[in-house]
């Protein structure tokens, strides 16, 4: 087995350190980003839904502010947004490299996205519903809860590996500031060096991970489908 | 019911990746001490860079790597430091986080850096054939011996360029032809920046160039036009190093000039390029930086000895 790797792809085999240290970086800025980035990204949504006009609870001022500042941060493109926020990052977490300094400007890049998509997502939710709920004495958290989040569980699982995926796309642009990476051991260890072995490699390790990431998504979203209210409309 | 099962399967699953986080958080903060050193992360530079560390007396490289040594070839750490490949035009605003930075004329004089007043170790780079780092003109094999690229060699070689060179890109680049004493004169820099030219009725030659830092080549478009060669440089400007020598083994364009010899050698000899360099043009120094020492003992007293 050591022998076929050794000559199928070489250079793989005398960077295996690196490759494994790089695979575990990519999966360890995707955990975190991806966690906090869901947490804020699902509020901000959730608020853009409550506050926007003929909303449960209509607030302009909030709805504008959100709306612009979600519209600069995803008009700046990521590499830039990493070089903008530099030194934001140094303040926050102490350092700007590495691992620790990649994740805030990921989760700034992140969060937006996430909240336009959950935006979209609680918008498909009926008025009908609401409606409903809230002549039955249904608080405004009890509508978020009960309602927005309940109705939405398969749409909101589908945005959020939507948004997973194009997050593993940010964190090989995330490895410019040294965090490392996949996307970036690809590039300055396997196409700068001429190892076409080593980006070949990558690739196919991060196809498996969007592979599966997508795969859990779509059973999820599949799962949670409320299959008893179809039922009752079918009899 | 199903539901049920699965919220707090879903649960169970969040909190572990949670607990796996914070694990990793807290043991990537234990392992601080080993302090990093940035360097490019392209491969042009990441082998001058390795190389710049070694005569540094960081670390150890096997002899048998020649100019373009790769994270591999090094044999032995004498300090314990970690090499990061960064993003080369990040390096300069990161100096702040790396412990030392090694940093391309270019980026460092363009955030205010000076290799004789900030740097703690410039590249040792002597005028000379043998030396693998100066940069070349290159061209098509078949083509090397074309009267217009000689030419373009010829006007490039001038005393305007290199004062050009000199003034406008003080202490980033050194002519690597020979040039005599001169005095610096601002009005000529400006002369030579504004300086425009049309290509009507005149032989265009594309070349390869890469980033900004390539306004020499009006003052070559200037000799050429002072000697009513008819010759038109249009420079194309590429971002990644990787690109120039496919753009010029493919014919789209027709020389180019952004890369050392040594580079040249790998390229040709990784990617079966048929081309081959054909003039030389500049040296342009990698200098190692580090904000908090100011000279290379300074710094080696921060790093652990291994």
């Amino acid at each position: 087995m050591v022998e076929w790797i050794k000559k199928v792809i070489p250079n793989v085999y005398i960077y295996r350190k690196d490759f494994i240290t790089n695979t575990l970086a990519t999966l360890e800025m995707f955990i975190i980003s991806g966690i906090i980035a869901f947490i804020i990204g699902l509020f901000v949504g959730i608020l853009l839904t409550i506050t926007k006009k003929g909303g449960i609870k209509q607030n302009r001022i909030i709805f504008h502010f959100l709306d612009i500042i979600i519209n600069i941060l995803r008009s700046i493109p990521f590499i830039i947004l990493i070089i903008f926020l530099i030194p934001i990052t140094r303040k926050l977490v102490g350092t700007a490299i590495g691992i620790t300094g990649a994740i805030f400007p990921l989760v700034v890049g992140t969060v937006p996205f996430f909240a336009r998509q959950v935006e979209t997502t609680l918008a498909n939710v009926s008025d009908g519903k609401l409606e409903a709920a809230r002549s039955m004495g249904c608080s405004t958290i009890g509508l978020i809860f009960r309602v927005y989040l309940k109705e939405a569980v398969p749409e909101l699982i589908r945005v959020t590996t939507i948004t997973a995926i194009s997050l593993i796309g940010l964190i090989a642009m995330a490895g410019a500031v040294g965090a490392g990476g996949l996307g970036d051991f690809a590039m300055s260890n396997g196409y700068a060096m001429h190892h076409t072995d080593i980006v070949n490699v990558c690739v196919i390790v991060l196809l498996i991970i969007v592979c599966i990431i997508q795969a859990i998504g779509s059973l999820l979203s599949k799962k949670t489908v409320n299959r008893e209210l179809f039922r009752k409309k079918v009899l | 019911m199903f539901k049920n099962k699965l919220l707090s399967f879903l649960s169970k699953v969040c909190l572990l990746v949670v607990i796996i986080s914070v694990f990793t958080v807290f043991t990537g903060c234990s392992n601080t001490k080993t302090l990093k050193i940035g360097v490019p992360n392209d491969g042009t530079n990441q082998g001058r860079a390795i190389k710049l560390l070694e005569s540094a007396g960081l670390i150890e490289v096997d002899p048998n790597a020649g100019y373009s040594p790769e994270l591999k070839d090094i044999t032995k750490y004498l300090y314990d430091i970690q090499i990061v490949p960064t993003k080369p035009e990040l390096l300069p605003s990161l100096l702040d986080d790396y412990a030392a930075c090694i940093i391309n004329g270019q980026f460092a004089a363009a955030n205010g850096l000076s290799p004789s007043k900030d740097g703690l170790l410039v590249e040792k780079q002597e005028e000379g054939s043998s030396n693998p780092y100066i940069n070349v003109i290159a061209a098509r094999t078949n083509e090397k011996d074309n009267e217009i690229y000689k030419q373009i060699v010829n006007a490039y070689q001038k005393q305007n360029v290199a004062e050009y060179l000199l003034q406008r890109y003080n202490e980033t680049y050194y002519p690597a032809f020979s040039y005599s004493e001169f005095t610096n004169d601002e009005s000529f820099v400006n002369e030579i920046t504004n300086y425009t030219s049309s290509k009507e009725n005149k032989t265009v030659v594309k070349v390869g160039v890469c980033g900004q830092s390539n306004e020499q080549w009006k003052a070559v478009q200037k000799n050429l036009d002072d000697e009513n060669l008819n010759i038109y440089i249009e420079l194309v400007i590429f971002s990644t190093y990787n690109l120039p020598n496919e753009a010029l083994n493919s014919k789209d364009i027709d020389l180019n000039a952004f890369q050392h010899y040594a580079y040249l050698e790998s390229e040709v000899k990784a990617e079966g390029y048929d081309i081959v360099a054909i003039g030389e043009t500049l040296i342009a120094p990698l200098t190692l930086y580090s904000k908090g020492s100011n000279s290379l003992e300074q710094l080696k007293e921060k790093l652990t000895k291994i």
